[in-house]
């Protein structure tokens, strides 16, 4: 009795399983974010775990211009047997978006009843600057998530596992895939620490957790429980979105309350220009900058800086200028400055 | 009137056409253009160059017309193929500079000092990507001579290379030439700038005419010259309707040239065989013309001065009303295609390609005529001879 | 901006400054419309601009009367940054560009940027012959190893052993010494530098826009996203900190590196190659030899052992 409750089990498994082939007899994906994001390795991740699922897989890469920083596509189909490896438009099973507008402008691409998971990481192209003069941007920042995209706020859902790495973040929308996809866990286990470099598969694996269980959440709660879909999305906008913006269309303007013989030195970073490379953060003597968590260089303390002037020799994107501002009473900084000039 | 060689009087008629600028390196047959020009340059406050190799000679001469000097270089067959990347480069950033290929035997080293007309494809074909060249085909000392003023003057006024394509023969002939200096109609400009320097401006701004109205470096106008594809303030773009934009204006700029050089018609008016030639194949089968004329042929030639951009209209007028048309050329074929391409598709159109080092002769082409009624008969119809070809592969060889 | 340049003066004569800039107002001659640039994050090419642009504001009110040839490259995309007469040519053949420009128009100042692919390989024969020629033309050559803008494959600067992407066993071939290359070749100014260090550049640079005849600048710099990636070399900061082998007492502070150059060795050692001024010397120039200097005889070069009025002398 127990062999044959045993093999109702079996039989019941199988066709679960079929069912579950059968629904999932083949699938597209289209992945959008910017170069340097883990794109190309997420493609990559999904491939293997589609082959080991025992699908025929094809996939494409279009690289941008830029080779880092630049807008990265990739096409991924899978079923017994593909032939062709572009996504036609309106065919795509889900989306990965790992920045937020490379994410939103694939949605052409959504099949009515798709998911598109959306990363709220904000990463602006020079692509999408307008007018790069003034650093004012053409960006979708204040965009309702259309249906079928699920805002994901990577970072903040990785947490310490990806801690000031943001392109590990992004692990969390394979989670949130893998949900969807339907395959075994442990196959997409088996991809992660097939694709990914042996140092980071760890906190990859971590991350995959975090964003599978932050999904099923969502799905089970049916997005009303807490880290619902408009919260993550709301999390991501305030969480420096809007502050961002405006650093984007001005620079951001540090003031200063230090002191030196020369002047008073005032640090100027046009963040639509700096691409994170760390250098400032290396070469400053006073070590005050740092990267924020969009990777573009912040001054930490700016009391402390003796106008030295090294990071703005050393930025290779030319985004700093150190100035020496004169002694001119309290107040704003830029405006004493202004108003110096005026009445003089 | 001077008796001179080709390629001589290719150099007097640069200098005639304000050339100031020379760029080149040493290639049979066409050495003599750089050994005048060398003469030449320096007593009408020119500078020649000699360069390390074609690539740099043609760098050179785009560099020195982007100064505001008019310039050329000068080369045959193999350096021809090293300088197409700089021919397409001056076609798509719109530098204006004049290249003459004096035809040598190839493919490869090939026949250094035999004539040939085997480049004509390449002269259009020759650089990567979809461009329309301009190239002028010259057939004596003194066509030379006018078509280099000429090249210069389409190369100044349209902004784009000029290619001035003839063949060892013509390079080194002597003829008589009238070195007659050419008036300011004929020299033609760059069209000047239409705004002031300004941070706006647009070097490759659209114009009625297609042209754009480029400054010269150095005249107080700063701006970018790129051979990638770029927007009209010069600066390069991946967006597809700019670029198709900027190809669509460069292909209509080229083909205003057709209505700028004349197409030589001879015997034509009633003419039911019609022989189309170019460069010195033009002139043996104009002899030809007339020796089948003296026999009851009604025979005629139309010669293209301008080979590319082809003037399919002219040439379809030309030809309307012969029933065969022998395409006479030092190649084994090539030029014949557009022929065919453009003609009525009743007429019938014979390609008699000679390859080989040596010229065609006149005897060859009246041979070749005078059999046509039998080999069109023994064949049954024109379409069947076509397609077998006999007669086709035959007629240069055995009429010879 | 030439006038906010001007406005700026009278500003700062007739009145307190109110706000100076550490160094300088170089972006001035920036392309702003162009930013950001499209280099790598890290890239030192970057450093290399500014430090351009730093030595080109203090000589210039506008490049009007400045024409900077480029060929093909990361290193040559640099110059559609800046402000001048800039002309992105083929790979290889700026320095024919430029030598064709500066035979027609010796009143411009000619500056040639070019890369170590474009320089060296392709273009070899063209800077070897610049060289020998001495025409009055600046070179800077961008040196970062490798083929960056195609993907990081090996390039004739490539180190013995180092990894590249068309060397996955790591490269067989010798590379060359690009300076010794040019001085060989007839250079009569030939300096060597590194992005680690831009008012060094800055100095030689300055130093090669003064000199008449061909001047040569190389900058060794680093490619972050493929020479230091593949090589294991670490990130921006990391490739930029290397640097400092090119200056022994700097270097001597830093942690002691290994020295022995072999293809087996699992990390590519890179020669500590001499920089500053490395050749200087006087020759009649190009323009002078062909009698077409003709608004450039003020120029002369300090100790010049033949005169550009020497013609007759030939």
């Amino acid at each position: 009795m127990p062999e044959s409750k045993s093999s109702a089990t079996k039989l019941q498994k199988i066709v679960a399983e079929n069912d579950k082939t059968k629904e999932r007899s083949s699938g597209n994906v289209v992945l959008g974010g910017v170069g340097g994001q883990g794109v190309i390795t997420a493609s990559n991740t999904i491939s293997f775990a589609c082959i080991d699922a025992g699908f025929d897989v094809k996939k494409s890469e279009v690289h941008g211009m830029s080779q880092r920083g630049g807008s990265v596509v990739s096409h991924l189909r899978f079923g017994r047997e593909v032939h062709s490896v572009m996504v036609e438009l309106g065919k795509a099973e889900w989306i990965l978006g790992f920045e937020w507008e490379e994410g939103l402008r694939y949605l052409g691409y959504l099949k009515p009843g798709g998911v598109a998971f959306i990363s709220v990481e904000r990463r602006i192209p020079p692509s999408a600057q307008v007018d790069r003069r003034t650093g004012s941007v053409m960006y979708p920042y204040d965009v309702s998530p259309p249906e079928g995209v699920v805002p994901i706020d990577t970072y903040e859902i990785a947490g310490s596992a990806a801690e000031g790495r943001p392109a590990i973040a992004q692990t969390v929308l394979l989670g949130a895939l893998s949900v969807e996809m339907g395959f075994d866990e442990e196959v997409w286990r088996r991809a992660i620490a097939a694709t990914v470099p042996s140092k980071y598969v760890e906190d990859n694996l971590i991350c995959f957790d975090r964003g599978r269980a932050w999904y099923e959440e969502i799905k089970r709660t049916g997005g009303k429980s807490k880290g619902t879909i408009s919260a993550a999305y709301g999390n991501g906008r305030t969480a420096g979105t809007v502050a961002t913006l405006s650093g984007h269309a001005v620079g951001s303007t540090t003031g200063l309350r230090i002191s030196t013989d020369r002047g008073k030195p005032r640090v100027e970073i046009t963040r639509s220009w700096c691409k994170g490379c760390n250098i400032c953060v290396a070469v400053c003597p006073e070590r005050i900058l740092v990267l924020d968590r969009h990777e573009i260089a912040v001054l930490s303390d700016p009391d402390r800086c003796t106008g030295c002037g090294l990071c703005a020799r050393m930025c290779p994107d030319l985004a700093i200028e150190v100035w020496l501002d004169s002694f001119a009473g309290n107040g704003s900084l830029k405006g004493s400055a202004a108003k110096l000039g005026e009445k003089q | 009137m001077r008796l001179m060689q080709g390629n001589e009087a290719c150099a007097e008629g640069a200098i005639a056409a304000g050339c100031r600028f020379f760029g080149g390196y040493p290639i049979s047959p066409s050495s003599e253009i750089a050994e005048a020009m060398a003469r030449l340059l320096p007593k009408n406050g020119g500078v020649f160059l000699q360069a390390e190799d074609e690539m740099a000679s043609l760098g050179a001469v785009i560099g020195a017309s982007l100064g505001g000097l008019r310039a050329m270089t000068a080369t045959s067959g193999p350096g021809f193929s090293l300088m197409q990347e700089h021919i397409g480069y001056s076609h798509l950033a719109e530098i204006p500079c004049v290249v003459v290929d004096v035809m040598r035997g190839g493919p490869s080293t090939g026949l250094p000092t035999a004539p040939s007309q085997g480049d004509v494809m390449q002269a259009q074909w020759g650089s990567h990507g979809d461009r329309s060249a301009v190239v002028l085909a010259p057939a004596s000392v003194q066509e030379v001579y006018d078509f280099m003023i000429e090249a210069f003057r389409l190369s100044e006024t349209l902004r784009t290379p000029v290619t001035v394509l003839f063949d060892e023969v013509v390079g080194h002939m002597r003829e008589g030439v009238e070195l007659g200096a050419p008036d300011e109609s004929r020299l033609g400009s760059r069209p000047e700038p239409l705004e002031p320097p300004s941070e706006a401006f647009k070097p490759y701004g659209r114009d009625e005419s297609f042209i754009p109205h480029i400054p010269n470096f150095g005249s107080g106008y700063r701006f970018h010259v790129t051979g990638l594809m770029h927007d009209e303030r010069g600066f390069p773009t991946s967006n597809t309707e700019i670029v198709a934009e900027l190809l669509e204006r460069l292909e209509k700029k080229i083909q205003v040239v057709q209505s700028m050089v004349p197409l030589e018609s001879y015997q034509m008016e009633d003419a039911t065989l019609a022989f189309v030639a170019y460069g010195i194949s033009g002139r043996t089968a104009r002899a030809a013309v007339d020796l089948l004329r003296a026999r009851g042929v009604k025979a005629g030639l139309v010669r293209p001065k301008l080979l590319w951009p082809v003037q399919d209209e002219l040439i379809e007028a030309a030809l309307a009303r012969a029933d065969v048309v022998v395409v006479a050329e030092m190649n084994r074929g090539q030029w014949v295609r557009e022929v065919e391409r453009i003609v009525d598709k009743t007429t019938l159109v014979l390609s008699f390609g000679k390859a080989g080092g040596a010229t065609i002769t006149t005897d060859e082409l009246v041979s070749f005529a005078l059999s046509l009624p039998d080999a069109l008969s023994i064949a049954g119809s024109p379409g069947a001879l076509k397609k077998e070809g006999a007669f086709w592969s035959a007629g240069a060889h055995e009429a010879g | 901006m030439e006038g906010r340049k001007v406005d700026m003066n009278i500003e700062l004569k007739s009145k307190e400054p109110a706000s100076v800039p550490v160094f300088g107002d170089q972006k001035r001659l920036l392309r702003h419309a162009m930013m950001p640039h499209m280099l790598c994050p890290g890239c030192g090419h970057g450093i290399v601009l500014d430090a351009m642009l730093s030595v080109l504001s203090d000589r210039y009110e506008n490049l009007d009367k400045v024409a900077i040839v480029a060929g093909i490259g990361c290193s040559s995309r640099i110059v559609g940054y800046i402000d001048a007469c800039t002309l992105h040519t083929t790979h290889g053949r700026p320095l024919s560009f430029a030598t064709g420009l500066k035979l027609a128009r010796p009143d411009l100042d000619v500056i040639v940027v070019t890369g170590d692919g474009d320089g060296v390989s392709i273009g070899g024969n063209h800077l070897i012959h610049a060289a020998r020629r001495n025409v009055d033309i600046t070179c800077v050559l961008l040196n970062n190893e490798i083929y960056g803008m195609t993907g990081g494959q090996a390039a004739p600067t490539t180190v013995l052993g180092a990894y590249t992407t068309t060397t996955p066993q790591g490269n067989a071939q010798h590379s060359f010494d690009v300076s010794e290359l040019v001085k060989a070749a007839g250079a009569t100014f030939v300096a060597r530098t590194s992005s680690y260090r831009p008012q060094v550049f800055g100095e030689m640079f300055a130093q090669a826009l003064d000199h008449v005849g061909f001047s040569f600048v190389e900058v060794m710099t680093d490619c972050t996203e493929y020479f230091g990636r593949i090589n294991r070399f670490g990130t921006g900061p990391d490739l930029l900190m290397s640097q400092a082998r090119y200056d022994p007492e700097i270097d001597a502070d830093l942690a002691a590196r290994p020295t022995v150059e072999e293809i087996s060795n699992p990390q590519p050692v890179r020669p500590v190659l001499p920089t500053g001024l490395l050749h200087r010397s006087n020759r009649l120039t190009l323009e002078e030899t062909l009698n077409v200097a003709g608004g450039r005889s003020s120029r002369s070069n300090e100790n010049r052992v033949v005169s550009g009025s020497a013609r007759r002398d030939l």
